[in-house]
């Protein structure tokens, strides 16, 4: 695409097929006159030429006839008596005079001594050479002679009478000065060249001078001289007497030139008057038709910008211009009606991507909570499932050990009766017995250090018994943890299965960690113990893992409003606030890969949830975490 | 008419030249002929004798018509006068004949004579130069 507007590209279009009709026709015209005026000014130059060499030929031959006329005059006979009388003298002024001739005439006699003459005071002079003939006539050119300033031409002839031989000369002169101002430069200069020669005489303003010129003269187009370029050309040649030469014209290039160069104004001027005018028309024209066009341009552009379809473009005229506006108009109503309705369409559209988007994303969650819960309940159902396992292994092993603790236990208090009596036995055997045999009685008493063994059986025995009560304890809360009646509703005094799990946990803490109790609710909760003690027993044991090294666990049980409210707080670590937030996240966990699940407080969640209680958890970063447990009394049955 | 007045003012001035001098008939000294009579001398001035016995031309020698000599000359060879004999020359020019060459004094005819082989003249003058010589005299009367 051209970056010029179509107006400009009409005028530049149009100016140049003026510009280039405007150059054929000047280059036509150019070639076709240049051709003649050169030829014409040939023409003139040589007629110039032909006229200069009859002008000074006439002048010659005018000269010469009268001269010979004059010769035959009788009175030229006086010549044989030396003008004696007289006569041609007088005849030579009278003809002077009545000729008013420039130069002036002579008389020689046989002898070559001057014996008339116009010129005063110059008889006996003898005959010059230059005006020596034997011809009956002859015109001696441009020469000087002794006797006369300046240079002259001079025309000879013979004087000879009839029937005699040459008795004198007449001789007439004419000034050199005179003819050379024939041939003066003005429009042209002249040159005059003898025949046969190579040089001719160039007549300047200021002198003569002999240029180069030889037969070839129509050979050269351009002359220069006086450091001017001329065009030339040259006469026939014209002969006077046996004096033969030839009239070269010149003429300055440049005044040569000049009607070309008028010519070229002309054209030029003629070029302008129609060029200009056209331009002016062809650019109002393109003008004309290109404003309608561009004001098209404008309301498309206006359109473009402001995308209101509704604006029309002004129309006038029947053009075709017109019509592309009617068609346009038309379009673009067509098209907002067409954008309208696409604008609704896509509305509607979006509204559906829209909700499909919401519907998608609120899907997706829905998902991704079930996909959790699902998760959750899996894992606790396979913990559960571990958990219902351990508790019915728990339980059988509680069971199994239980009997023979019951034995141990049971046969405690008859074998403490035992071995009073035998102790009894053997202190009335002492006291029964005979000196001798009492020595050696308490001889082997001190051997065995019997003093020793009874004491310590007394100890031992006790530490038995405490040994196997805590055995029958263990069992116990081992039973009192799994209950194997765990997934039915029971009521329980939470602060038994919080002592059980405690005595789980005990070897844990034993020495590092002292457990304080506020047990202030001492009531039945209808709970699901078995899993409610899980609870406990995830809690505690954070709790002891949480502290590093010494510390303390509160464990307090309250009654608030219908809930029991159980409270467990730990002098440990703490946790920050981001680990706070997710710690009931599933498998989320602080400890190293393989560890923990991540499950535990997840599951405890889950289950105090299930009570439709509330597990809060309180924390700060080096002080410890509480845990509070809050379920109500009644455990009230969803549907 | 003018032909009267002329010869009215001849007559008149006859009284006057009644005493004639000789007159001289002369050519250059290198023409064989030496002897010239009246006929002869005639015939040459008629322009009928054009050559000389040795073939060169004949070249004679006029003077004015006023001059004596010219008057005694045309009385004494054709007993006429000069008005006479010159219109008989414009006859003879008008038929391409060149008439006597003139001279406007007896020295010129005299040099004329002496310097042209051919010529002929007459002179009332004795010529004294060695170049002349006399080919007839007619002594005044």
């Amino acid at each position: 695409m051209s970056r010029f507007s179509l107006s400009v590209r009409l005028t530049l279009f149009f100016s140049l097929i003026v510009l280039l009709v405007t150059t054929t026709l000047s280059a036509v015209v150019f070639y076709q006159f240049g051709e003649k005026i050169n030829q014409q000014i040939e023409r003139n130059l040589t007629d110039t030429a032909d006229h200069k060499a009859a002008e000074i030929s006439n002048v010659l031959l005018f000269e010469r006839t009268n001269l010979l006329s004059w010769r035959a005059s009788s009175v030229m006979l006086d010549v044989v008596v030396d003008d004696l009388d007289k006569r041609i003298t007088t005849e030579l002024i009278n003809l002077k005079q009545y000729y008013q001739l420039q130069g002036d005439l002579y008389v020689f006699n046989a002898a070559g001594v001057l014996i008339a003459s116009t010129q005063p005071d110059v008889l006996k002079t003898q005959l010059p050479p230059a005006w020596q003939t034997q011809q009956d006539y002859a015109l001696v050119f441009k020469h000087e002679v002794p006797f006369i300033n300046g240079s002259v031409i001079a025309h000879v002839t013979a004087l000879k009478p009839p029937q005699l031989k040459t008795q004198g000369y007449l001789v007439m002169t004419h000034s050199w000065e005179d003819i050379s101002r024939l041939v003066a430069p003005k429009d042209s200069s002249f040159a005059l060249r003898k025949a046969n020669e190579s040089t001719a005489e160039l007549f300047t303003p200021t002198g003569v001078e002999t240029i180069a010129m030889g037969d070839d003269f129509a050979a050269q187009p351009l002359w220069t001289f006086n450091q001017n370029s001329y065009l030339g050309s040259i006469s026939k040649p014209v002969t006077v007497g046996d004096f033969s030469f030839q009239i070269a014209a010149f003429m300055p290039k440049k005044l040569a030139l000049e009607p070309l160069l008028e010519l070229t104004k002309n054209l030029l001027l003629a070029a302008a008057l129609v060029g200009v005018p056209m331009i002016v028309l062809v650019s109002l024209l393109s003008r004309l038709l290109v404003t309608p066009i561009k004001k098209l341009t404008a309301t498309i552009r206006t359109i473009e910008d402001s995308n209101d379809l509704s604006i029309k473009v002004p129309v006038s005229g029947r053009d075709e211009v017109a019509d592309l506006g009617h068609a346009f108009n038309r379009m673009t109503t067509r098209l907002g009606e067409l954008f309208n309705k696409f604008v609704v369409v896509e509305k509607e559209l979006e509204d559906l991507n829209l909700s499909l988007e919401r519907q998608v994303i609120d899907r997706t969650q829905q998902l991704q909570d079930t996909l959790l819960k699902l998760q959750s309940a899996q894992t606790q159902l396979v913990q559960s499932e571990k958990m219902a396992s351990l508790g019915q292994l728990v339980a059988g092993i509680a069971h199994e050990i239980n009997n023979p603790i019951g034995a141990i236990y049971a046969n405690m208090p008859p074998l403490e009766e035992y071995i009073d009596d035998i102790k009894g036995t053997v202190e009335f055997a002492q006291s029964c017995m005979d000196e001798p045999n009492a020595q050696k009685l308490n001889a082997h008493m001190a051997q065995i250090d019997y003093t020793f063994v009874t004491d310590d059986l007394a100890k031992l025995l006790n530490s038995q018994k405490q040994a196997a009560d805590r055995i029958r304890n263990i069992v116990l809360s081992l039973r009192n943890f799994s209950r194997l009646d765990q997934g039915e509703i029971k009521s329980v005094r939470l602060e038994e299965g919080l002592d059980s799990t405690l005595q789980m946990l005990h070897h844990h803490c034993k020495d590092r960690i002292t457990v304080e109790k506020d047990y202030a609710l001492n009531e039945m909760v209808e709970c699901y113990a078995g899993e409610l003690n899980q609870v406990f027993m995830n809690i505690l044991a954070n709790a002891i893992q949480a502290i590093p090294d010494k510390g303390r666990i509160f464990i307090t049980t309250a009654k608030m409003n219908d809930q029991a409210v159980v409270s467990i707080a730990d002098t440990g670590t703490g946790m920050p606030d981001e680990v706070r937030k997710k710690i009931f996240d599933p498998f989320f966990t602080t400890k190293e890969v393989g560890e923990g699940t991540g499950l535990g407080l997840s599951i405890s969640y889950g289950i105090i949830e299930k009570h439709q209680g509330m597990l809060t958890v309180e924390s700060e970063l080096n002080r410890g975490t509480r845990f509070i447990i809050a379920i109500p009394l009644r455990l009230i049955k969803d549907a | 008419m003018k032909r009267l007045l002329v010869l009215g003012l001849t007559a008149a001035l006859m009284p006057f030249s009644i005493a004639w001098a000789d007159l001289y008939i002369i050519a250059n000294k290198d023409l064989p002929a030496t002897q010239l009579d009246k006929e002869d001398i005639a015939a040459i001035y008629l322009l009928k004798k054009k050559h000389w016995e040795n073939g060169d031309d004949i070249m004679p020698i006029n003077l004015p018509p006023q001059a004596d000599a010219r008057t005694r000359f045309t009385a004494e060879i054709f007993d006429s006068t000069p008005d006479k004999l010159g219109s008989y020359w414009d006859k003879m020019l008008f038929k391409g004949e060149t008439p006597p060459v003139t001279q406007n004094s007896e020295q010129a005819v005299i040099l004329f004579v002496e310097r042209i082989k051919g010529a002929i003249g007459y002179v009332e003058t004795k010529p004294q130069s060695p170049q002349i010589k006399i080919l007839q005299q007619f002594s005044s009367k």
